[in-house]
């Protein structure tokens, strides 16, 4: 306990002992659930693909959405984008994407040029993690001055 | 006149002011994003609630903010307290929304405001242990941060190099990567984007293991390392670093020890 005791986190948690504080105990709580759910990623294909679904904006529920956007997830999984006016398959130059590669449905700072030239796009997205897969086909669609998105996940 | 003690209320003021300054880092291009083009040409999107696609939603979360000022200015309890609760609605919005969810800003904006709506609902408080669990939470919040990072960096594309190697090497076109390109062959390069990404892993990691080192070595050495990224990466990244820097300014250099 000696060497433990130097470590500030040990004491503050002595110390939460003696105080019982309920908005600090449940700050600290919520804290080790993110980071527990953090330490299960490497083991834990359902929390993998929980993010991945994430870096795809393609949730399984509002629940799981709102939870993985709260989880640090900057330059993780490793992911690939192909983008042609057709379907594209995954072969020749993709383009690497630090995080949330669905992004990119958004043509973000270029979507007048889009809307402008009225044509549909295609996006063939494949995220990768410790031998694991996830592919997402979208269809960024043209219509009525504004983008339609449909979004399918493919079999790896 | 504030019943607040002095130290707590400039605390509030650097990490407020630096959440601010992450916030609106982008502005010059977010604003025309924001106010205009997803406005003019909507995006429509079955895959999440409609809420989470309108632009309103957007817009006014990425605009509220502002209000921040007033509480810095006016330094209350309760101006205080609504603030970082705004900030921190703020930012879970940007998070979930379709046109703002891709930027990591939102996520350290986030936790750092979850920090200040702990922080600000103690703000009468000036005890030894406060301060002591404002420092230890701030170190728990970096090491969240850097853990998700890292975590998500234990496979074969990084550990090979690979991922960064495309995506800072290849792809970036900013000075210090255009000039490498110019003048190393692509092997060597790759054997540089190897190492970096390498020495980046072992950097979050350091970072991610923050909350069991000193915290006044520990928050220099971050700092320190937070700015090496944004100038290795892109000043753009100051957004996301911003608020985190900020923290660990006020509790290093305004809390009693």
């Amino acid at each position: 306990m000696g060497a433990l005791s130097r470590i500030e986190l040990v004491r503050a948690l002595a110390e939460l002992r003696r105080e019982r504080t309920r908005g600090t105990v449940v700050y600290y709580i919520v804290l080790a659930a993110f980071l527990l759910f953090l330490a299960t990623i490497p083991v834990c294909g359902a929390t993998q693909t929980l993010l991945a679904r994430a870096h795809h904006l393609r949730p399984a529920s509002t629940v799981s959405w709102s939870i993985g956007q709260v989880v640090p997830k900057m330059y993780s999984f490793s992911h690939r984008v192909w983008r042609d006016y057709q379907p594209p398959d995954a072969f020749g130059p993709a383009r690497w994407i630090n995080h949330y590669p669905g992004r990119l449905i958004r043509s973000e700072w270029d979507r007048a040029n889009v809307v402008g030239r009225g044509k549909d796009i295609y996006l063939l997205v494949r995220t990768g993690y410790l031998g694991r897969r996830w592919v997402t086909r979208y269809t960024v669609r043209v219509h009525d001055g504004g983008l339609v998105v449909e979004a399918a996940e493919e079999r790896p | 006149m504030s019943a607040l003690p002095a130290t707590n209320v400039r605390m509030f003021r650097i990490v407020a002011a630096a959440w601010l300054v992450g916030w609106f880092w982008k502005a010059w291009d977010y604003a025309g994003y924001y106010l205009d083009e997803v406005w003019s040409y909507p995006l429509h999107y079955a895959g999440l609630p409609r809420v989470l696609v309108h632009p309103a939603l957007a817009t006014v979360a990425w605009l509220a903010p502002v209000l921040v000022v007033g509480a810095i200015v006016v330094p209350r309890g309760w101006t205080l307290r609504a603030a970082a609760i705004l900030m921190t609605l703020a930012a879970f919005i940007g998070c979930i929304h379709i046109e703002t969810c891709a930027d990591a800003t939102f996520v350290t904006s986030f936790w750092v405001g979850v920090w200040l709506v702990w922080f600000t609902a103690n703000a009468k408080r000036d005890d030894a242990s406060l301060y002591m669990h404002a420092r230890v939470l701030a170190q728990l919040t970096i090491g969240l941060v850097f853990a998700g990072g890292v975590i998500g960096k234990l496979t074969g594309a990084y550990a090979s190099g690979e991922a960064l190697f495309h995506l800072y090497f290849v792809q970036k076109p900013n000075w210090p990567y255009s000039a490498l390109r110019e003048s190393l062959d692509p092997q060597t390069l790759y054997v540089v984007a190897k190492w970096f990404s390498r020495v980046t892993i072992v950097i979050e990691l350091v970072l991610a293991a923050m909350p069991l080192l000193p915290f006044r070595i520990a928050a220099i050495g971050a700092i320190v390392v937070m700015v090496g990224m944004v100038v290795v990466s892109t000043w753009y990244l100051l957004s996301v670093m911003a608020c985190l820097i900020g923290l660990l300014v006020a509790l290093r250099f305004s809390t009693p020890r």
